[in-house]
C-alpha cells in the first residue's frame, strides 16, 4: 500500500503541493542513499566497481519519465552518501558526482528520444557506459590519459554493461509486478 | 526486453572489450631507460643481453631479449617488479619503490599517448 502511495506520488509529481514535492525527494534521496551505501559495503573485484544499487531509483524515476525528479535525488544523494562515508568533496566523491550525473544525463536523453524501441534495460546500461565514461575522463583529467586508464575505463564499461543490466532489468521486473497489481 | 536493449549491451561490451585489446596492445618500443639513484642507463631493445645494475638498497638484475624487457632478480621485499614479467610496449614501465628503480620503455616517439606523472 505505501510503495503504491509513492509510485502515485512520483507519477503524480507535477500536482504536489510544493511540501508534499519536498517530503518526495527527501525521501527518494534518503532511499538511494541507504541503497548507495550499502552497496559500498558489499565486496568489490576492483576497488570503484560498483554494483550501483542506488540507480534502481534512478531507473525507475527515469522510466516514469520524472527527468527533474531523477536528476535532483542522483546530486542530493551523492552529498547524502559522501556524508555517510567521509567522501564528501573528496576525490572519490568527484568521481561519484560526475559519473551520477553524467548517467542520468543520458539516461534521460535516451528515455525521450526513444522508450518505444528501448526497455528499461537498454536505458540503464546505456546509463552505466556513460557513467564509467565520466569517471574516466575526471581520472584521466587528473592523472593524464593512457593505457593503464582506458584499460580501467574498459574494464568499468564491461562490469558497467552487466550491472546496469541486471539493474534495468530489476527495475523493469518491478514495473510490471506494479502494473499488474 | 527489446531488440534495441541487446543491440545496446552488444555495443558497449564490443567497446569494452576492444578497449582492453586495445589497452594490451601498442607500438613496440625500441630502448629502455633505466633511472635509479646511482645513474641513468640506456639500452637498445634489440640486442639481448643480461646486466646487473645497483639500486637503493641492492643489486638488481635486468634481462632482455626478443626486444622485451624484466626484472629477473630484486632485492626488494614484495617482488612486485619481478611479478610484472616481460614489457615491450612503448610507455611501458617497470617500476621497483623499494630499490628506487624505474625502467621506461621509450620508442621512435608516435607511441606515447600521454605519460601521467
Amino acid at each position: 500500500m505505501a510503495s503504491t502511495q509513492l509510485a502515485n506520488d512520483i507519477r503524480g509529481y507535477g500536482e504536489l503541493p510544493p511540501e508534499r514535492k519536498l517530503y518526495l525527494i527527501a525521501f527518494l534521496t534518503a532511499l538511494s542513499g541507504i541503497l548507495a551505501v550499502a552497496d559500498s559495503f558489499l565486496p568489490k573485484p576492483i576497488p570503484f566497481a560498483k554494483l550501483g544499487l542506488a540507480n534502481l531509483v534512478t531507473v525507475y524515476l527515469i522510466a516514469e519519465k520524472r527527468y527533474s525528479l531523477a536528476f535532483q535525488t542522483a546530486f542530493y544523494r551523492t552529498i547524502a552518501a559522501g556524508f555517510v562515508l567521509g567522501t564528501f568533496l573528496s576525490y572519490t566523491y568527484l568521481l561519484s558526482l560526475s559519473s551520477s550525473l553524467a548517467s542520468v544525463g543520458m539516461m534521460a536523453l535516451l528515455s525521450r528520444a526513444g522508450e518505444k524501441r528501448m526497455s528499461e534495460a537498454g536505458i540503464s546500461v546505456w546509463g552505466s557506459f556513460a557513467s564509467a565514461i565520466a569517471q574516466g575522463a575526471v581520472v584521466g583529467i587528473f592523472y593524464g590519459f593512457d593505457r593503464g586508464l582506458l584499460m580501467m575505463v574498459s574494464i568499468f564499461v564491461l562490469i558497467g554493461a552487466a550491472t546496469g543490466f541486471l539493474i534495468g532489468a530489476g527495475v523493469r521486473h518491478y514495473r510490471r509486478a506494479e502494473t499488474v497489481q | 526486453m527489446k531488440a534495441l536493449d541487446w543491440i545496446s549491451l552488444a555495443l558497449i561490451v564490443m567497446a569494452g572489450a576492444a578497449g582492453i585489446v586495445y589497452s594490451l596492445g601498442g607500438p613496440k618500443g625500441s630502448s629502455v631507460t633505466i633511472s635509479t639513484p646511482k645513474g641513468t642507463y640506456t639500452y637498445s631493445l634489440s640486442v639481448n643481453r643480461t646486466v646487473e645494475l645497483p639500486g637503493e638498497i641492492g643489486n638488481f638484475v635486468m634481462e632482455i631479449a626478443g626486444g622485451k624487457v624484466r626484472i629477473e632478480k630484486s632485492p626488494c621485499i614484495h617482488q612486485i617488479c619481478v611479478r610484472k614479467g616481460w614489457c615491450s610496449i612503448t610507455g611501458d614501465s617497470i617500476i621497483c619503490i623499494p630499490n628506487k628503480v624505474i625502467i621506461k620503455i621509450d620508442g621512435g616517439g608516435n607511441g606515447v599517448d600521454a605519460i601521467s606523472e
